[in-house]
């Protein structure tokens, strides 16, 4: 069955509809990564009411291509002005703009598209191989195992978020608390919906996201501005000077590729493998993959001077993370990041539900999702070599205009779901929930995934407890689902003082016994 | 200081989350009952974090600061906030084609975003090019003029 699916998959994706929506979502993305502070999450968020009249597969192509189309678009900011584009880009900063400052911008950038295309040529491959077999080993689980795995990965993503661990854990359950508004899918009963009939199916998930991740975002723009785009300060040697030409070649020579290749598949295997476990995303990737070849390079010294592998390593990784962060999103239902958690939105206003069945009961969708990972990294090779010149114009319209800007496409894209002005209110009151969170340092990113694993929590807690006839220890019968809730509880003490209580006590106990 | 009081905020939330559950049936209140008591333990878990950090802190001032954004960008969010607010209530009582410009003109003047003939061809652009993709191709019935 996956095979003939991997099948319909292929012929779907190259129907020229979804070619020429990969080729867009593409385009898109770079123009947004190339932007100073918006992010990929942003930008499919905001464009997923566009899809709303698309066919499924045809929308997915374009969300997912524009989630890697960001993702390189982030290092054409990070490279001429010194400001990463995205969180994913910042690694790429410290080799790459030092080597525009050498007049050789174009080769910065075409080091990072060939990188991008080779990380993610990998990630698609893994991805497309990796996917199904968990997707098939998951399909013998019951509501017992898919309650430990959502338990897990709520956990993980918590713990590993940027900031505080205990703050990113409060954030999940937070997520996971709204997730139960709306009727309990056993009882029927309306639950914390203050009587309003909009509230009844729940919160709509993808009016909270685009709430969550563009109100703050233009909020921010606003109040910031661009001083930081003009002029770099605390340069060595005070003020330096953006770059806003590319006068160089882009594509590097075939001797270059091949010298760039074994860093380029050694960053690319790192970023799958971080894309794979959920919290981390393309910022740890690529600076775990910068450290990596720095430390495997010859030339340590020639680091953080332009030196063209410290922008092969970050740029080849963080764009390996999209398909390793889709493995879980698309096998288990669980988004390993923010970004595949709005992706995973674009599935459910579609109608298709994450879950075990993503593989099989909407195995046509799921798989020309995958294809189009694959074809989208081609795509933005293309496109890249085309437009990167053009992204430099991209690059200098203001902050300050762009804000307001994302506030009426939010506006409009929430009301574009189901057509409910009282969604245009949700989306804002989320979108402040999330500058207040932003502001106070709580990790925004387990909230999302707390919102969609709440109804997978609901629904699998009750079934397993109808099952155990109400004793909760059905959990730990079944040794799959012991093992993942031990590693969840493990994952939570881990973000506590006692890990760190133990480890002084163990040195004190030994030195002790030294002395 | 900022720790503590999304803390003491988590608390108060999860108490009126528990609250309002207690009236449900036993079945639809047991996870956000379950929810409710991990997100407290989580706020005590923050606090004693937070107290255990303020301990190693020697300056009796430094402790309990909290840090306030400058003044210039408060008001300039909560002008924004104001604007954001004004043109959500606008947009269904006058209209997707006055309240759009309305709220860009403002906006982008008030942030003095950038050359006054720019703003006035961005307000321009970006409303016709919504109501072309949103009202025009995706047919969105979403009010572009006043209710009479």
């Amino acid at each position: 069955m996956p095979d003939s699916f991997l099948m319909i998959g292929l012929i779907n994706v190259l129907d020229p509809i979804n070619i020429a929506a990969i080729l867009l979502g593409t385009l898109i993305g770079m123009f947004i990564g190339a932007m100073p502070g918006l992010s990929a999450t942003m930008a499919i968020a905001l464009l997923l009411p566009l899809t709303f009249s698309f066919r499924p597969e045809t929308g997915l192509a374009l969300l997912a291509s524009l989630y890697l189309g960001a993702m390189y678009g982030g290092s054409i900011a990070a490279i001429l002005l010194r400001t990463p584009g995205t969180p994913a880009a910042a690694a790429t900063v410290i080799d790459g703009f030092p080597l525009a400052q050498q007049g050789k911008a174009g080769k910065a950038l075409g080091f990072s598209l060939t990188a991008s295309l080779i990380g993610g040529l990998l990630s698609s491959i893994v991805l497309l191989t990796v996917a199904p077999l968990l997707g098939a080993l998951v399909l013998n689980f019951g509501p017992v195992q898919i309650f430990a795995i959502a338990v897990l990965g709520m956990t993980i993503i918590g713990s590993l978020s940027t900031g505080s661990a205990v703050l990113g854990l409060l954030a999940g359950a937070l997520g996971l608390l709204l997730g139960t508004i709306g009727m309990d899918p056993t009882t029927g009963t309306p639950r914390f919906t203050m009587d309003n009939l909009s509230l009844f199916g729940g919160v709509p998930f993808t009016v909270a996201l685009i709430g969550l991740f563009s109100v703050p975002q233009a909020i921010r723009l606003i109040v910031d501005g661009d001083k930081a785009k003009t002029m770099t300060e605390d340069a060595p040697g005070g003020m330096v000077k953006t770059v806003s030409k590319i006068k160089d070649r882009m594509l590097p020579t075939g001797r270059q590729f091949i010298e760039m290749l074994p860093n380029s598949l050694r960053s690319g295997v790192i970023g799958v493998i971080v894309g794979l476990i959920p919290g981390t995303g393309g910022d740890t990737a690529s600076w775990f993959a910068y450290n990596e070849a720095k430390r495997f390079s010859r030339e340590k010294e020639k680091f953080g001077t332009g030196h063209t592998p410290g922008i092969v390593a970050p740029e080849a990784a963080n764009n390996a993370v999209v398909g390793g962060s889709l493995i879980p999103t698309i096998a288990l239902g669980i988004p390993g990041s923010s970004a595949t958690a709005v992706l995973l939105g674009g599935l459910m206003v579609h109608g298709i539900l994450p879950g075990p069945t993503l593989m099989t009961d909407h195995g046509a969708v799921t798989y020309t999702l995958l294809w189009a990972v694959f074809f989208a990294n081609i795509a933005l090779f293309v496109v890249g070599i085309m437009f990167t010149r053009a992204c430099i114009s991209v690059t200098k319209i203001p902050n300050r205009v762009v804000g307001p800007v994302i506030i009426v496409l939010s506006i409009i894209g929430a009301f574009a779901i189901n057509n409910s002005v009282f969604d245009i209110w949700l989306m804002l009151g989320f979108g402040f929930l999330g500058f207040l969170l932003d502001s106070c340092k709580v990790p925004t990113p387990p909230l999302v995934i707390g919102l969609i694993l709440g109804p997978v929590l609901d629904t699998s807690l009750q079934q397993s407890l109808l099952i155990g006839g109400g004793s909760w220890m059905v959990f730990f019968e079944s040794k799959i689902s012991a093992v993942l809730l031990v590693i969840a509880f493990l994952s939570i003490l881990q973000a506590t003082p006692l890990f760190r209580w133990i480890g002084i006590g163990l040195r004190r106990v030994r030195s002790s016994q030294q002395s | 200081m900022t720790r503590l009081l999304v803390a003491l905020a988590a608390i108060i939330i999860a108490l009126i989350f528990r609250n309002e559950a207690a009236g449900y049936p036993r079945v639809a209140a047991q996870l956000p009952k379950l929810i409710t008591s991990v997100m407290i333990g989580l706020a005590l878990l923050a606090i004693v974090q937070q107290l255990l950090a303020w301990r190693q802190v020697t300056d009796g001032a430094s402790r309990y600061a909290l840090t306030m954004p400058s003044w210039p960008r408060i008001r300039d969010g909560s002008v924004f906030v104001a604007l954001i607010i004004l043109y959500a209530w606008a947009i269904t009582s006058i209209g997707y084609l006055i309240a759009t410009p309305a709220f860009l003109l403002s906006s982008l003047f008030i942030a003095r975003a950038t050359k006054p003939w720019i703003i006035l061809l961005t307000a321009a652009i970006v409303t016709l090019a919504i109501w072309v993709i949103f009202v025009n191709f995706l047919r969105l019935p979403i009010p572009l003029f006043p209710r009479i």
